[in-house]
């Protein structure tokens, strides 16, 4: 405005200039906001991984242990899987509830977790430059994009309320979960303790013996397989021990899924309480 | 690209976190500790054997008793089925009657006159066969057969040897008649032998079990005697002045370590079975008696009262300084050491009470394993479980035998007149 009056002959050229400046404006904006986004999205880096990971699949990792193990296979996996089914501990595995939802999960990655987890991020991208792209001039285009690069602003703040609000939350959650997965585990194992040893029919020698086997678990809770590790140095009451830990199979699951290991050390002293 | 660059990212995000749980994994074994046990008897099943009524007795009532008695096991029923050793068992329905462990087999008389009897011992819960064995015995000894048969089914599950083959022996008084009897481990079949109307004491089984060594009054005074079962054959070993008494094997079978008076006081002294070679352990002041080798063959524990009460000490076979071994209480008399040379056990005094008592030898904790308040000569079954001991019921001498943690007590073995000077023989080899 100030230029106009100073200047008449740019008055002349009135329109194009308004057109142009409309324009720079709108393109400048939009430099900013592009600016904004890919700012805010570094910064984002470090939130959303923690929403992601935690939120997520909190569920996840911590029910299915052996998922770390599967992890690392996924891509060969699906090949042997199915060559060649001889593998017998894998379908074993695989057979039994918490053990299956990994795996599928794991294969059928592409299509299903995305939407989940990537849901509100993907989308908006998308949408902006694919459905714009043949319906719309250049103008309303821009126009479009900038409502939406807006959008994405508003929801990305969201999500960073959302995500520090999860955390808090999740603080306070892991506190109490965590006491009811130290309850789950110590029931959990006194159940054991208390069905291995109703099942322990033996006369102690003296000497107080402890022996150890380290016992391995299928998710039904049945005895995969059972290990000494340490004799109690009279062979008829490893025996025996052994007698009580087959016959106790399958061993009683914990109540809750989360604190179920398939690995368990199982240490004997017949001649305690 | 953008889709591209956050399923990379996902793909970060889950590798990582992975990798970050693999850690943990490797320390997520949990630690169960089973303190006890459900059962201290195990339930064992022993079948009838197939064909057993070829016997005057089945063979399986033999072994079930044995193992009924030991108090270890529980009996599960088996019915009046025979179960051949050749079938195989029902696990299942061994399982659903509680048994942990099944017994099978054949018994089957030979063309020459003799038995044959097959067992096979299972494991019901893990479905595989313990043990199985053979064996052929003269028609009459099927008992022994059964007790042989009970001993294997005993050690497989106990880990240690039974002593259902093993004698025992002690000696009887009836009337004015005193008898060296020599029976089975649980009292039944007793042969006399050697009966005299003197006293009879301190009868010692032979490393090898075919020897029994023992004080008779035979000649007015304690005299030292070695039998030999079989023959009959007996020699004096001692017959110095004074009292010759408390014969005590060294393991080796070579030699005795006695008590005699010949030089004063009660001393110990080492002689050979020809009665050669006698050697005076130690040369003290006091009463020195009731010998005992430890299992090494390099202690003898014996009783002295030279610190004032009677109390156990050891020393060297060479000779050598003593040491004093109990402390509890003032009066403690008749060690004895365990087959393992773990346990002294001994008779202590507790308020006017005469109590089989353990000690054990490392820390020195002490059990008093009866509320009787007669007990007298301590003897350790072979392989270490029991005490056999004679006591008194209603003023007569009977035997009896508890386990060494006291838990079981065992039916005492009466018979007419006293029974004292019990002393459980070795394994059968």
């Amino acid at each position: 405005m100030i230029g106009a009056q100073l200047n008449p002959a740019f008055n002349n050229r009135e329109d194009p200039g308004k057109w142009g400046s409309l324009l720079l404006t709108l393109f400048i904006h939009g430099v900013l906001v592009l600016v904004l986004f890919y700012g805010v999205q570094w910064q984002r880096h470090t939130p959303e991984p923690v929403q992601v990971d935690l939120v997520r699949s909190l569920p996840a990792p911590i029910p299915e242990p052996p998922k770390p193990v599967v992890t690392p296979e996924p891509a060969p996996k699906p090949v042997p899987k199915e060559v060649a089914p001889p593998p017998v501990k894998k379908p074993d595995i695989a057979l039994p509830k918490p053990e299956e939802k990994p795996l599928k999960k794991e294969e059928k990655k592409p299509p299903e977790p995305p939407k989940p987890v990537e849901k509100p991020q993907p989308k908006p991208q998308e949408k902006a430059p694919e459905p714009a792209k043949p319906q719309l001039d250049p103008r309303e285009r821009e126009a479009q994009r900038q409502r939406d690069l807006l959008n994405m602003d508003l929801d990305r703040l969201r999500r960073q309320d959302q995500a520090q609000a999860n955390a808090r939350n999740k603080a306070d959650r892991d506190a109490t979960a965590g006491k009811a997965t130290d309850k789950a585990r110590g029931e959990w194992t006194a159940a054991i303790s208390q069905k291995v040893r109703g099942h322990l029919s033996a006369a102690v020698p003296p000497g107080d013996p402890t022996a150890e086997f380290a016992i391995e678990l299928l998710p039904s809770g049945e005895v995969a397989s059972v290990r000494l590790t340490k004799s109690s140095g009279n062979k008829a009451l490893d025996d025996a021990m052994l007698r009580a830990i087959y016959a106790s199979s399958p061993l009683p699951k914990p109540s809750q899924p989360d604190v179920f290991v398939r690995n368990l050390n199982f240490v004997f002293k017949p001649g305690g309480d | 690209m953008q889709r591209k660059s956050f399923m990379q990212r996902r793909h970060f995000i889950q590798s990582s976190s992975a990798l970050a749980l693999a850690p943990m994994l490797a320390q997520a074994q949990l630690t169960v500790e089973i303190s006890g046990v459900g059962n201290e008897r195990i339930p064992v099943a022993i079948a009838m054997f197939g064909g057993e009524n070829v016997l005057p007795k089945p063979i399986s009532d033999v072994i079930r008793s044995d193992l009924e008695r030991s108090g270890l096991f529980r009996l599960v029923d088996t019915g009046s089925q025979p179960l051949p050793d050749i079938v195989r068992p029902d696990w299942t329905g061994w399982r659903a009657k509680g048994a942990d462990v099944l017994l099978a087999g054949t018994v089957r008389r030979l063309p020459d006159g003799n038995v044959e009897a097959v067992f096979r011992l299972h494991d019901v819960v893990k479905q595989v066969e313990l043990k199985s064995a053979v064996l052929s015995f003269r028609f009459e000894l099927g008992r022994n057969a059964g007790h042989w048969i009970a001993d294997r089914v005993y050690e497989q599950l106990l880990g240690v040897p039974g002593i259902f083959s093993t004698q025992i022996s002690y000696v009887q008084k009836v009337g004015r008649n005193y008898m060296l009897q020599i029976a089975e481990y649980d009292g039944t079949n007793p042969v006399s032998a050697f009966t005299d109307d003197e006293p009879i004491i301190s009868p010692a089984w032979s490393p090898d079990g075919k020897r029994l060594a023992y004080v008779s009054f035979a000649l007015k005074k304690p005299v030292i005697y070695v039998q030999t079962i079989a023959t009959g054959n007996r020699q004096v070993v001692a017959n110095f002045k004074g009292s010759n008494s408390a014969p005590a094997w060294a393991p080796d079978g070579r030699r005795l370590a006695i008590v005699l008076t010949k030089d004063g006081l009660s001393q110990i002294y080492l002689v050979n079975l020809d009665g050669s070679g006698l050697r005076r352990l130690m040369q003290t002041s006091g009463i020195d008696t009731e010998p005992c080798f430890s299992p090494d063959g390099k202690w003898i524990y014996f009783t002295s009262d030279r610190s004032g009460g009677p109390q156990t000490y050891r020393v060297s076979v060479d000779g050598g300084e003593a040491q004093r071994v109990t402390y509890e209480g003032s009066y403690n008399v008749s060690p004895r050491v365990s087959p393992d040379g773990k346990t002294l056990a001994y008779i202590s005094r507790n308020s006017g009470k005469f109590q089989l008592t353990v000690q054990d030898l490392a820390s020195q904790q002490t059990l008093v394993l009866t509320d009787t308040d007669r007990d007298e000569s301590p003897s350790f079954a072979p392989n270490g479980r029991l005490l056999l001991y004679a006591t008194e019921v209603g003023g007569r001498g009977v035997l009896s035998a508890v386990s060494l943690d006291g838990k079981i007590r065992y039916k005492p073995l009466q018979g007419n007149g006293d029974i004292r000077e019990p002393a459980w023989g070795p394994l059968a080899t």
